[in-house]
C-alpha cells in the first residue's frame, strides 16, 4: 500500500493531471492517473504499475507483491468488470502476461481503445463502501458515501452532502449508512477505521478538497470499491468523468 | 426610455416599497370594469388600502372612479409597486413608459411556449434598464398585510408573522386560504412565477433580514441562484426556521449518468443534503409545508437531548391503540406517568374503568366529568410531573358533542387542553388533533376550535398520524440546532436588521 500524506489544498501534479488528459479531450481519467490525483489528496491506493501495450510484465513488477491485479486501461468512462476488463488473483508475472491478451481482445470487442495496463498489489478484504461525487445542476457539486461494490445502486444506501461539507457533515453521512452498524464493529467484530472515512471525504469534498475545487472539471465520479479495515482505508477502483471530453 | 443605474443595497431596504407601497399603479383595469386590475382596484379599496391607487390606462381619464393615467411615466410620483394584469403583448411598452417612476412591477401575463423565451429575456433589460424589479412574470399577485393589500378575494389580511415565496400561484392561493385556515398570518406572501428578475434568493434574504418575519416558507422550483440561495441558507443555519417544499425534484438532474453516484444522486437528493446541512425544514407536500409551518411558528425548540417521549391523551380506545403504533414507527415511545404522577392521579376521582396509564384514553363521559375540569387536572399532572417531549390530545369530536349540553364543559376542555402556563422549551410540545366525521355541523365546530387554538398558538391536526409526521419534522430541526450549538433558543439571524 502506498501511504500518503493529507494534503490540505489540491496540488499543482492534480491540477496538471486534469489539464492534461482534458487538453487531450479524454472523456475520462484512466486509472493510473485517478489514482495518482487520489495518493496526491491523501487517499491512499494499492502499489500499482502501468505498463503500455506490448510491454514486458516481468521488469515492471519488480517491487510490487503478489497476487496483483490486472486492468485495462481506456481514456473513456468504462465498467471494467462487466466487460471483463478486470482480473484478479494473479500469482505471477507469467498469468499476468496470459491475461493481457484476453483482456485487450474484450476492451476491443465491447468498443474501447486500450492505452494500457495496470497492475496492482491486490488489497486485502474489508467492507466496501463507495464514495462519490455529482454535480446537480441547480446547488452544485454534492458528496455521496455508501455501501459500495458491484450492488452499490441496487442497495441505494448512501447518503449526500453539498459541497463543501465540514468535520460535522463528514460524521454525520457514515453514521446515516445502514452499514454504520457494520463499519463500527458489528457483531463482535473489529470496527474499520472510519477517521480513515472521514478524512477521504473532507479530501475530496471539504472547504478545498478535491471536487469542491475542481467540480467544473470533473463532472461525476466515484470510488468503488474503496476496502476500508481496521488498518485503512484504500480505493481499489476509481472512475472520474471529465467536462467536454469526446464521448 | 430612461436609464436608472442599480443601486446594491440590504434586501429588507430594497423590497420595504414592495410590502409597504405608498403608492399602487394598477395597469390592466378597464372603465368598463369586469377585469382583473378592476378586481384589483376593488380589492385595494374594501381592504382598506391607505396609499394611494392610480390606474393606467391608454384612453379613460377616470377607473373605478379613480383618475387614470395614460403611462406610469405621466404620474406626478413613483409607483412603488405596479400591478400588471394586461396580456403579454402589452407589458413591454408599459414597463418601457415607467420613465424612472417605477420601483416593483408584479406581471401576471405569460407569452406562447415558442414566444416566452424571447419576450422573457426583452423584460429583464426593461427592468435592468429601468432601474426597477420585476415579479413574475406568470405569477398571481403579492399579500402584504402591513402594507394594507392583498391579491386574494376573502382573505384575512391581518398581520402575522409567516412569510412566503411561492414560484406557484396557484399553490401561492392555496397557502394563503388553507394556512388561515389553519390559524396561519402571513409578513406577507409573493409569487413569484417564472422568476426572471426576483428570484427566491431574494425574498429569502428580505424574510431573513425581516423583523415581522418569524418563519420562512419557500416553495421552489427553479432556485435560480442556487448558489446564492446556499450560502444564505448556510448563513441562517436554523436560526430563524425556513420551510421548503420544493417542486419538480424527481425528474430534474438525471442525465445520463455516467456514474453509480450520478445515477443515485439528483436534485432531491441534493435538496435533501442542503436542508440537512443547513437546518431547514424539508417537506413533501402542501399539508406537510403548512404543518410545519404551524410547528416551527408555535413551538420552542427542545434540545434533542430529551428523548422522544409522548403523552397520548384523548378518547377512543382503537384510535389510541393506533397512534401508539404510528409512534412507535416514527420512533417515538410512549411517557411513563412518574410516580409522583400516578400518585397525584389517584387524587382524581374517576368513574370506574378509567385509566390514567399512557395512552391516556378516556370516554367523553369522563372528558364532561365535573364539567371537562377533570382534563384540565389530568394533564395538568402530565406536565408537571411526567413532562414528556410532546403531549399529544385527540378530541373525536362527533362523540364529545354528544356531551355539549352539559354547560361550560367545551370551553373547559378547550381551557384544559391549553395549559395556564406560557409556553416554554421546558415544557412538553401540546399539539391538538381534532378528529371529525366529516359532517357538516362537526366540521363547524372543529373550524371553531381550530380557531380557540391558533389564538393560543397550538398546532392543530386533523388526524393524529399528521401530528406524529409533523412532530418528527420538529424534532429533525430541533436536532440540527442542538448538534450545531445554535441551542434551543431561538435567536436572532445573523441578517436580521436588528442584530447587534
Amino acid at each position: 500500500m502506498q501511504q500518503a500524506s493529507i494534503a490540505k489544498v489540491p496540488s499543482v501534479t492534480v491540477g496538471r493531471i486534469l489539464d492534461e488528459a482534458i487538453t487531450r479531450r479524454h472523456s475520462a481519467l484512466d486509472e493510473h492517473s485517478a489514482k495518482a490525483i487520489l495518493s496526491e489528496i491523501g487517499i491512499d491506493v494499492p502499489k500499482r504499475v502501468r505498463i503500455a501495450p506490448g510491454q514486458a510484465v516481468a521488469s515492471a513488477l519488480s517491487g510490487l507483491r503478489p497476487p496483483f491485479v490486472l486492468k485495462g486501461l481506456a481514456s473513456q468512462a468504462i465498467h471494467k468488470s462487466d466487460i471483463g476488463a478486470v482480473v484478479l488473483g494473479l500469482s505471477d508475472a507469467a498469468a499476468v502476461e496470459s491475461c493481457c491478451a484476453e483482456i485487450h481482445r474484450k476492451m476491443v470487442h465491447a468498443g474501447y481503445e486500450l492505452t494500457g495496463y495496470l497492475i496492482e498489489e491486490m488489497a486485502s478484504p474489508g467492507i466496501e463502501i463507495v464514495i462519490g461525487g455529482v454535480t446537480d445542476p441547480q446547488l452544485g457539486p454534492m458528496l455521496m458515501v455508501g455501501a459500495g461494490g458491484v450492488y452499490a445502486e441496487i442497495l441505494k444506501d448512501v447518503s449526500f452532502r453539498l459541497c463543501p461539507i465540514d468535520a460535522r457533515d463528514a460524521h454525520e453521512m457514515v453514521s446515516e449508512l445502514k452499514i454504520a452498524p457494520i463499519l463500527n464493529g458489528a457483531r463482535g467484530r473489529s470496527a474499520v477505521d472510519i477517521k480513515r472515512i472521514h478524512a477521504a471525504l473532507l479530501a475530496l469534498g471539504g472547504e478545498s478538497g478535491f471536487f469542491t475545487t475542481y467540480a467544473a472539471q470533473v463532472t461525476e465520479f466515484d470510488l468503488n470499491p474503496l476496502i476500508a479495515s481496521p488498518d485503512g482505508l484504500i480505493a481499489v477502483d476509481s472512475r472520474m468523468v471529465l467536462a467536454g471530453g469526446e464521448r | 426610455m430612461t436609464l436608472v443605474p442599480r443601486v446594491e443595497q440590504r434586501a429588507s431596504d430594497e423590497f420595504a416599497p414592495l410590502f409597504r407601497p405608498k403608492v399602487i399603479a394598477v395597469v390592466g383595469a378597464s372603465a368598463t370594469g369586469t377585469t382583473a386590475g378592476n378586481r384589483f382596484i376593488r380589492l385595494l379599496k374594501s381592504g382598506g388600502y391607505a396609499g394611494r391607487i392610480v390606474p393606467i390606462h391608454p384612453k379613460a381619464d377616470e377607473i373605478e372612479g379613480i383618475t387614470a393615467y395614460r403611462s406610469i411615466g405621466d404620474m406626478s410620483e413613483i409607483a412603488d409597486y405596479a400591478y400588471l394584469t394586461v396580456p403579454a403583448e402589452r407589458v413591454e411598452e408599459v414597463l418601457a413608459s415607467a420613465g424612472g417612476k417605477l420601483r416593483f412591477a408584479q406581471v401576471m401575463a405569460s407569452a406562447s411556449a415558442e414566444a416566452h423565451h424571447a419576450w422573457e429575456e426583452r423584460l429583464r433589460d426593461l427592468c435592468y434598464l429601468g432601474g426597477f424589479r420585476l415579479i413574475g412574470p406568470n405569477c398571481m399577485g403579492t399579500h402584504s398585510p402591513r402594507g394594507g393589500y392583498t391579491f386574494m378575494e376573502g382573505v384575512n389580511t391581518e398581520a402575522g408573522s409567516v412569510g412566503i415565496a411561492c414560484q406557484s400561484g396557484g399553490l401561492g392561493m392555496d397557502i394563503l386560504r388553507r394556512g388561515q385556515n389553519l390559524g396561519l398570518r402571513f409578513s406577507g406572501l409573493v409569487t413569484l412565477g417564472n422568476s426572471i428578475d426576483v428570484s427566491p434568493s431574494d425574498l429569502f434574504e428580505f424574510y431573513l433580514q425581516d423583523p415581522d418575519t418569524k418563519v420562512v416558507g419557500l416553495y421552489i422550483e427553479d432556485v435560480k441562484d442556487g448558489q446564492r440561495f446556499q450560502q444564505l441558507a448556510r448563513l441562517n443555519r436554523g436560526r430563524k426556521p425556513v420551510v421548503l417544499l420544493i417542486g419538480g425534484v424527481t425528474g430534474l438532474g438525471r442525465k445520463a449518468a455516467e456514474s453509480h453516484t450520478g445515477a443515485l444522486g439528483g436534485t432531491e437528493q441534493a435538496w435533501g443534503a442542503l436542508a440537512r446541512q443547513t437546518g431547514m425544514v424539508l417537506t413533501n407536500t402542501l399539508d406537510e409545508f403548512l404543518d410545519a409551518l404551524q410547528l416551527c411558528l408555535w413551538l420552542a425548540p427542545k434540545s434533542a437531548r430529551q428523548e422522544p417521549e409522548v403523552t397520548l391523551f384523548g378518547n377512543g380506545g382503537g384510535t389510541s391503540v393506533l397512534a401508539t403504533d404510528s409512534l412507535d414507527r416514527a420512533g417515538f415511545k410512549l411517557a411513563v406517568p412518574t410516580t409522583q404522577a400516578r400518585l397525584e392521579y389517584t387524587r382524581i376521582t374517576l368513574p370506574a374503568g378509567a385509566s390514567l396509564e399512557n395512552p391516556i384514553d378516556l370516554p367523553a363521559s369522563v372528558l364532561k366529568e365535573q364539567d371537562g375540569r377533570v382534563t384540565a387536572k389530568i394533564l395538568d399532572i402530565d406536565r408537571r410531573c411526567t413532562n414528556p417531549y410532546a403531549t399529544i390530545i385527540h378530541l373525536n369530536l362527533p362523540v364529545i358533542m354528544g356531551y355539549r349540553h352539559v354547560a361550560d364543559f367545551l370551553p373547559n376542555l378547550m381551557n384544559s387542553v391549553f395549559g395556564a402556563e406560557e409556553k416554554s422549551q421546558d415544557r412538553p410540545h401540546c399539539v391538538l388533533v381534532l378528529r371529525s366525521d366529516r359532517s357538516e355541523e362537526v366540521d363547524a365546530w372543529r373550524r371553531s376550535f381550530r380557531n380557540v387554538a391558533a389564538e393560543r398558538g397550538v398546532p392543530t391536526f386533523d388526524e393524529i398520524p399528521q401530528a406524529i409526521d409533523a412532530l418528527s419534522v420538529f424534532r429533525r430541526y430541533e436536532s440540527f440546532l442542538s448538534a450545531t450549538g445554535v441551542g434551543s433558543a431561538r435567536v436572532q439571524s445573523p441578517l436580521s436588521r436588528d442584530s447587534k
